[in-house]
């Protein structure tokens, strides 16, 4: 049995973006596959399994075969592909009819397929979401469902394409695991993450992707990694800025957060708690986005929803799409009152330094994930508030890109507050003066 | 397994049906008992936004043919007919919405010769909607975190909208071939989906009554 297997692969995007790669990925094994923003991971991924029509020069062996010309039928049997937005991957309502209409397509017989869909709900451990409208599912959820597709179609291959974006350390966790189990159960799995922790113990081999070529890293890079982070700074001098009074916040019925009397610091925060726990509705509620009992003071003035609000706070949100108004980087940098010539001389150094100055003039949606981000992040800190809310802003960024961040927060912290929701907490080690934490609906200062 | 049996198409050709006699008939009693009849429907479903619906929307265009004949018209009778007739119109658009359920529907006629690539494209962008209603308000949301401020008629909402969703498009299509969808390929049917007899003589029925009792 093969795995994947790559001979002299050419590929063009914007220039050379693969010239005579060969390489082959191990059979029934885990590879990691890591490498910078816009390196071309997704594209490498795209390529092998090939449901994008991208033309390229070379050999790709899947499973010993060649997919170039396959019927889309056959590349699905044989490859799974888990894509980074977990919102546009569904055709039907339900997870049921989405896993009907997999094996459908797989023109199965009914009893084989009966078979397939129950031993796949039963590994996907989501027979509670089974019936409900995908619309409604949070992004793990999504992730979870679209996996559970994979599995009932039983393909020998998976790749994955930055799955974990936006899920939580105990989902993601939980994932690799199952993983792990589906790799001991003979799958090949390929799974593209910026991120190296959870994977000690469980990935078999570690690639890393750089100016085209791949290359392979020793395992013990993942067992180095740093697990525990200073985020408070005992010595560092702030002042309460934004209080809550009685504030009780809750979504579709369900209470996510109360505060009887609390106060969020100037300076650096670090804001963590499990997935669904609240924290984005927190910060949509902050900027009066999100409706809340009780009341919300900054200083002295209390907080409204009014168009003069924006110019004191703001909230950078946890999907860069969402924060687009415009459709060109260069727009959205622009976008909003006039910048100083100060701004947009340090705009320009950030696309420089993070490799997106050709881009500005295209289209936002032609950029990968990690860009986007970029561009988001970039026109965010471009703007003079006093109290800046970020929501995920290192989620599908390299450690170069978030250090280039990290430093720019830091810089801008002399002046400005600074609350960021993160799943990564590497980068804001050393950097973050205070952690605070949501669990159970309560907020609470973590030590050291 | 057992077919999975559908009104879907029963009540998509009751509501055809009456659109088109509402159309030519004359009767300001049918198009009332129809009103009833879906106000009736949309409260069992606890569907009580559309019924706000169905209060406001056709208000303007009703009112405005009523004066428009009562002032200009030779035969005032039809403005009372016209301004019931927009209301029952609206009111079976929104049973259409409502009560018939467009995945059943469409599954139906694909297992009824209806190309594959229609049903299922017809399929992701129904399911697509809300999303695309969901972009809107994040449109405007994200301009206000800038400190500007979109009207809902600003026409760069809908120039974005639509540029979102043409960049959702391969998206799309790359997650239907990831699940295996193959234009033209054969294509196995593991739950047979049957319009229900019972309903059909049900929806007979009440057309008939409608009819007979109403006219």
């Amino acid at each position: 049995m093969m795995g994947i297997e790559l001979r002299k692969l050419r590929f063009q995007r914007d220039g050379p973006l693969f010239d005579g790669l060969d390489f082959e990925f191990a059979t029934g094994a885990m590879t990691v596959l890591t490498g910078d923003s816009g390196s071309g991971k997704s594209t490498l991924l795209s390529l092998i399994a090939g449901f994008a029509p991208l033309t390229y020069e070379g050999t790709i062996l899947v499973d010993g075969q060649d997919n170039h010309n396959a019927s889309m039928q056959t590349k699905a049997s044989r490859v799974g592909m888990l894509f980074q937005n977990p919102d546009q991957q569904f055709t039907m309502r339900t997870l049921r009819g989405e896993l009907n209409f997999a094996l459908e397509n797989l023109d199965l017989p009914a009893d084989v397929m009966a078979k397939q869909i129950r031993q796949s709900v039963a590994l996907g451990e989501n027979d509670t979401f089974l019936d409900r409208d995908l619309q409604t599912l949070s992004g793990g959820e999504k992730q979870r469902a679209a996996l559970t597709v994979l599995l009932a179609m039983d393909a020998p291959v998976l790749l994955l394409d930055e799955p974990f974006a936006s899920i939580d350390p105990a989902s993601r966790q939980q994932l690799i695991t199952k993983l792990g189990k589906l790799r001991d159960a003979g799958k090949t799995i390929v799974i593209a993450d910026h991120d190296l922790s959870d994977y000690a113990g469980v990935a078999d081999e570690l690639v890393s992707l750089e100016k085209g070529q791949l290359t392979r890293l020793p395992l013990t890079t993942l067992t180095t990694i740093p697990t525990h982070f200073h985020l408070t700074q005992t010595d560092a001098v702030t002042t309460p800025l934004l209080h809550l009074d009685q504030v009780v916040c809750s979504q579709n019925c369900r209470v996510l957060i109360r505060a009887a009397d609390w106060h969020f610091n100037t300076g650096i925060t670090t804001l963590t708690g499990a997935n669904g726990s609240g924290k984005s509705t927190l910060l949509r509620a902050m900027v009066q986005l999100h409706p809340y009992q009780g009341r919300m003071f900054l200083g002295e003035r209390r907080l409204r929803h009014r168009q003069r609000l924006f110019q004191t706070m703001t909230l950078a949100v946890q999907d860069a799409t969402k924060q687009f108004v415009t459709l060109t980087p260069a727009d959205e940098l622009k976008f909003g009152a006039p910048l100083t010539a100060e701004v947009r001389e340090r705009q320009q150094a950030a696309l420089d330094y993070l490799g997106l100055t050709e881009k500005q003039s295209g289209s936002l949606y032609h950029l990968s994930d990690g860009q986007k981000k970029m561009i988001q992040l970039i026109a965010m800190l471009s703007l003079d508030r006093s109290f800046l809310l970020l929501d995920e802003p290192f989620s599908g960024l390299d450690e170069r890109a978030c250090a280039f961040f990290t430093a720019w927060i830091k810089e801008k912290a002399a002046e400005e507050a600074f609350l960021i929701v993160t799943h990564r907490l590497a980068p804001l080690a050393g950097v973050s003066q205070q952690h605070v934490q949501l669990a159970d609906q309560h907020l609470a200062v973590l030590g050291e | 397994m057992l077919p999975k049996k559908t009104n879907a198409l029963n009540l998509s050709l009751l509501i055809l049906l009456l659109t088109l006699e509402i159309s030519f008939s004359h009767s300001v009693k049918l198009d009332l008992a129809l009103i009833g009849l879906a106000t009736g429907f949309l409260l069992w479903r606890r569907a009580f936004k559309s019924l706000v619906v169905l209060a406001l929307l056709p208000l303007i265009p009703a009112a405005s043919t009523y004066w428009a004949i009562t002032l200009h018209g030779t035969d005032t009778s039809y403005a009372l007919l016209l301004f019931v007739r927009t209301y029952a119109f609206t009111a079976l658009g929104l049973v259409f919405l409502i009560g018939v359920d467009l995945e059943a529907l469409l599954l139906w006629l694909e297992q009824h010769k209806l190309s594959p690539n229609f049903v299922y494209g017809l399929l992701v962008v129904i399911h697509a909607l809300p999303q695309i209603m969901h972009e809107v308000a994040a449109i405007r949301e994200a301009s206000l975190l800038r400190g500007q401020k979109l009207h809902p008629w600003s026409p760069m909402i809908y120039v974005k909208v639509i540029f979102v969703a043409m960049s959702w498009q391969d998206q799309y299509v790359k997650a239907m071939y990831a699940h295996g969808y193959t234009e033209g390929a054969k294509r196995n049917v593991r739950r047979a989906i049957i319009s229900s007899r019972r309903g059909l003589v049900a929806a007979a029925a009440l057309f008939l009554l409608l009819n007979v009792l109403v006219r």
